[in-house]
């Protein structure tokens, strides 16, 4: 018998029965292979520090003066165990040419002998590089896309006075350097042809050019880090957790696939849950048969038990096999810098699977007590227990001066929102994710963005490969000043009233009582400190006082008023703390000397672009003419709008983001279509004897398919208002978090309203009212004469 | 003058296997302020009849003509209009949307009629006033689930009036009442059809078909027989319409 009810029961309700399979086998496909790849990146970038030779603890040096230094203080601790060196060589911004051209290396970048590589790095195909070919390169993948190198290109890579033609071979993967965040690209080439660079910087003046990379292996990181603070020539610090920390993106892409993962089992659990109340709504003058032959209510749930766990088990075993590549891919996608091994995977895809049937079998069950409330008499007298007598309507057409079929819509929701709970929570969710996401990528791509990269804000970057080379000078302040000046003489010539400025970097050791740690520095040249934002205190007003990142702050214990030690050159300086900041240099450092302070830019770590901002508030047409104007007066320079500048900076992670919003925007859509069908079949199976009234009275069909769109409008409408008034205190609390993780907690989401607010929302709702309309048009198989069928 | 015209009505349903001739060429007509019962065994094409002469249904042939205007010819839009403005409906079930009160189900047609010129506050007043009369203004704020069946049946009644039809249509309209609920709402139907409203109602109830001045008696989807109730008397009346049913085999 139960199996002829079974029957029966996946006949009639097909088509709800096929959509709650297809929520079932995503749910499992989806929370299988997102958790999968969760777990795998959180894990993989351990791996790959590990089967890398990565240890604890990595110093880079520039220049030979700290070398001697720092090996013996190394070797006085004994927290340190083994310690390997890497020779390694700096390359400017004008070092790698391509096709004539420079090539752009977004930063400071390295180049290395395979030989001497004290971490491994990986080919593309994710095999160990142990060879490297008499003139070949290998480089990161990242810069071959952005200069168009592809495996075969011909560069030529000039460090101070020897220059080499290299063959690119490849690109590779490279735990220190490999991550989008790392700004630094590694090359790699043959030992021979290394040490011919490297024996032929004699010259004292390239002495900046070489350097090592410290792979430190600890048990105590602060320890190290406090020595190393008091070391000239130190050019780049970082523990074990920081380069795990700059594949954050990778673990945020995974992340956000957990997410939808999640609001896809919460939507299908709701979605079950509407189900199982809708079927046992309308079989109970069966289940009161049941009841009144004696079938016990254990007996009837276990039926429905039956049904929703078998539709469970194909839908998990679909999702498991389904999840299987889906994962693979999801994981390909999500670690693509990282050489993560071969894992077993199939478990974890079984355990989701298992997990949740277990949460659809768990909810049935308790969603199936309402059976033990109906009597036999109240199931097979139509009694739904109690709710003859509860208020239904709260509007009355009567008071009401709208169209019918309006009041209709809007009285359905107000009497019985519970009905609708099932779309509005997922339409909230869905526009919700796409809200997010877009207010997360519109602020990675906002000129605004400026301020936390410790620069003020300006109106046009330019930048200058030549930079290194023109003010790495002891009197280099006073140069690039004088060069910041003329520039703005310049332009002023050629009717562009404008300031310029720039940012100079700088690498010192600071230290407050027994505390030390060695940070970014930044001066400005042609600025003044409060040209810059802080989220506390007084900008600096003499050159005795400073402003630290809260980050730098917070290593040190330090705080506003408190007086820290920086040692520049051979010198200790002690400045007052004015004023705390946030940046996301390099996950959070950050120190600001007032601009009359006097540094010795010999030791200059690096330049930032020259910015230009407008005195005379011009228009933004105006704006991108002068950018024209701006690159024929500076042709050897690259010329970007302030929000070019960022993009630019920015672009890779943006990017990334951006292919992960167009998958997200895809889902909810998808999920959108889905749940609006299943809950448009359902409402018309509810509602056919309204129905069939209304067409009696004289309600045209179109009329009927206005009123059912209508309502799934006002709730769609309704959620868009809700999720949007959500997305800045959710955007705060989720990626809010990640810029707090890379150094920025004071976060002023800047949407692109038109966008996020209005677009994709509207995009979103015009997809989901055209499956509403389709599906609604089911309304023209019910005849007028079916009021009499209505029980 | 004929309000409906119906001539050689058929009626089939094809399913997989068989064809089932529900009517077999009906033809009769309703003249204007008449009221007509139609009575016959079960599935002998009652309700069918009703639904088909009214729109509701789409016949397979013949001819239907209501207020002349051929409604075989008819677009549903054109019927769906049709049965809002010039038709009233009364069903057995006394079925209305349950979310909104009695006054708002009763007056719903009216506000969705283009032909009903009334302001929408005189539509609620004109339904009020219909309440009024039949008896239940006291439950026009009620939900339908807080009244009872005979003040619901009067409700409906109500509505089939709203927007002054021509004719009403009733499928049984006593058949979920107990006696004295039926009787009151046969008193309130008998009362619009001396106003001028044509009444064309299915029965099983000889009592019901009583009241009415022509009763159809239709067995295998034709109509077997017509009896005119030409007394005054009820008791009379109720007499000879059971004589003549029981010639027909009831």
């Amino acid at each position: 018998m139960y199996l002829s009810i079974l029957k029966h029961d996946l006949k009639r309700k097909k088509t709800m029965n096929i959509i709650l399979l297809i929520f079932m086998t995503l749910s499992v496909m989806l929370v299988s292979s997102s958790i999968n790849t969760v777990m795998s990146v959180a894990s993989a970038t351990d791996k790959f520090l590990d089967i890398s030779g990565a240890k604890d603890y990595f110093v880079a040096t520039m220049g030979t003066s700290a070398e001697k230094e720092l090996d013996e203080k190394l070797n006085e601790l004994d927290s340190v165990g083994a310690v390997r060196h890497e020779k390694i060589l700096y390359l400017n911004e004008n070092s790698l040419t391509h096709n004539g051209s420079t090539a752009d290396l977004g930063s400071t970048g390295i180049i290395n002998s395979i030989d001497d590589i004290s971490t491994k790095v990986y080919t593309s195909d994710k095999k160990e590089l142990t060879q490297v070919n008499d003139g070949d390169i290998y480089m990161k993948a990242a810069i071959m896309e952005e200069n168009n190198i592809s495996v075969g290109s011909k560069v030529t890579v000039r460090i101070g006075g020897t220059s080499q033609v290299f063959t690119v071979r490849g690109n590779i993967l490279d735990v220190l350097f490999g991550s989008d965040m790392m700004g630094t690209p590694r090359f790699v080439i043959s030992r021979n042809d290394f040490n011919r660079f490297y024996d032929n910087l004699t010259d004292k003046k390239y002495d900046y050019c070489k350097g090592l990379i410290y792979n430190i292996e600890t048990s105590n990181s602060r320890e190290v880090e406090n020595i190393v603070s008091g070391i000239d020539g130190v050019a780049f610090t970082a523990t074990r957790d920081v380069i795990k920390m700059t594949y954050i993106m990778d673990m945020i892409i995974a992340g956000i696939f957990l997410i939808v993962s999640v609001c896809l089992i919460i939507i299908s659990i709701v979605l079950l849950r509407f189900t199982i109340g809708f079927t046992i709504g309308e079989e109970f003058r069966e289940i009161g048969v049941m009841k009144a032959i004696g079938i016990r209510n254990g007996k009837i749930r276990t039926l429905y038990m039956i049904k929703y766990l078998a539709m469970a088990a194909v839908g998990a075993v679909i999702g498991f096999i389904a999840g299987i590549p889906f994962g693979n891919m999801l994981k390909e996608q999500s670690a693509k810098k990282i050489v993560t091994g071969e894992d077993s995977t199939l478990l974890i895809n079984f355990l989701c699977a298992l997990a949740v049937v277990s949460v659809i079998a768990l909810f049935t069950w308790l969603s199936t007590r309402k059976v033990k409330k109906f009597t036999p008499v109240d199931a097979i007298r139509n009694g739904e227990g109690g709710k003859r007598y509860k208020k239904k309507g709260f509007l009355k057409l009567s008071r009401s001066k709208t169209r019918p079929v309006f009041f209709i819509a809007v009285n359905d929701i107000l009497s019985g929102f519970r009905h609708f709970a099932v779309m509005t929570v997922t339409f909230v969710v869905g526009i919700l994710l796409i809200t997010i996401l877009l207010n997360t990528i519109s602020t990675l791509q906002s000129p605004k963005l400026m301020s936390w990269f410790s620069m003020a804000e300006c109106d046009l970057a330019v930048e200058d490969k030549a930079s290194t080379e023109k003010f790495t000078d002891p009197d280099g302040q006073q140069m690039r000043a004088d060069y910041v000046k003329e520039m703005e003489k310049t332009l002023a010539e050629n009717g562009i009233p404008a300031k310029c400025f720039t940012e100079n970097i700088f690498k010192y050791s600071v230290q407050k009582g027994e505390y030390r740690t060695v940070t970014l520095s930044f001066i400005g040249t042609g600025t003044t400190t409060d040209m810059y934002s802080y989220i506390e205190g007084t900008p600096p007003q003499n050159t005795n006082e400073i402003a630290l990142s809260y980050i730098i702050a917070d290593r040190m214990d330090a705080s506003i008023g408190d007086t820290i030690t920086v040692k520049i050159g051979s010198e200790y300086r002690e400045f007052r703390i004015t004023a705390l900041y946030q940046s996301m240099n390099n996950m959070g450092e950050g120190l600001r000397f007032h601009e009359d302070t006097k540094l010795d830019f010999s030791s200059v770590l690096g330049f930032f672009s020259y910015q230009i901002r407008f005195t005379d508030d011009p228009s933004e047409s105006e704006i991108r003419s002068r950018k024209e104007t701006i690159s024929k007066l500076y042709p050897d320079c690259t010329v970007r709008t302030a929000g070019e500048f960022i993009q630019y900076s920015m672009g890779g992670i943006a990017d990334m983001l951006g292919d992960t919003k167009n998958f997200v925007v895809i889902m909810v859509m998808l999920i959108n279509i889905l749940v609006v069908v299943l809950m448009e079949k359902s409402f018309i199976a509810k509602e056919r004897g309204e129905i069939a009234l209304m067409k009696a009275l004289g309600f045209k069909e179109r009329t009927l398919i206005i009123w059912q769109t209508l309502r799934a409008a006002i709730i769609m409408a309704l959620s868009i208002i809700i999720a949007e008034l959500l997305t800045d205190p959710v955007s705060q609390i989720t990626s809010g978090l990640v810029f707090k993780m890379m150094g920025a907690k004071n976060i002023v989401f800047d949407p692109n309203i038109l966008e996020a607010y209005i677009l994709y929302p509207l995009a979103v709702f015009a997809i989901t009212i055209l499956a509403v309309v389709l599906s609604s048009s089911a309304i023209r198989g019910i005849s007028s004469q079916e009021v009499n069928d209505i029980e | 003058m004929k309000i409906l015209e119906v001539k050689d009505l058929c009626k089939s349903y094809i399913t997989k296997k068989r064809r089932n001739d529900v009517l077999r060429s009906v033809s009769f007509s309703v003249e204007e302020g008449e009221m007509v019962a139609v009575m016959g065994p079960s599935g002998s094409g009652k309700s069918t009849l009703l639904y088909t002469v009214s729109g509701m249904d789409r016949m397979t042939g013949g001819e239907v003509s209501f207020n002349g205007k051929n409604i075989s010819t008819l677009k549903p839009n054109e019927l769906a209009m049709l049965r809002l403005d010039e038709m009233g409906f009364i069903f057995q079930q006394m079925y209305m949307l349950k979310n909104l009160s009695v006054l708002d189900n009763i007056i719903l047609p009216a506000r969705q009629s283009k032909a009903n010129k009334l302001s929408s506050k005189e539509k609620t007043e004109y339904g009020k006033s219909l309440m009024k009369k039949l008896g239940i203004i006291d439950t026009a704020d009620s939900d339908i689930n807080e009244v009872s069946g005979g003040q619901l049946q009067r409700a409906c009644i109500c509505r089939s009036m709203i927007n002054k039809p021509k004719m009403i249509f009733a499928d049984e309209p006593t058949g979920a009442l107990n006696r004295s609920s039926s009787d009151e709402v046969m008193d309130e139907l008998c009362k619009i059809n001396e106003e001028g409203t044509a009444v064309m109602l299915v029965t099983h109830d000889a009592k019901v078909a009583a009241r009415c001045s022509r009763v159809l008696y239709i067995v295998d989807g034709n109509i077997k027989g017509e009896f005119r109730n030409t007394e005054k008397e009820t008791r009379t009346r109720e007499k000879n319409l059971s004589t003549w049913l029981m010639e027909m085999g009831w």
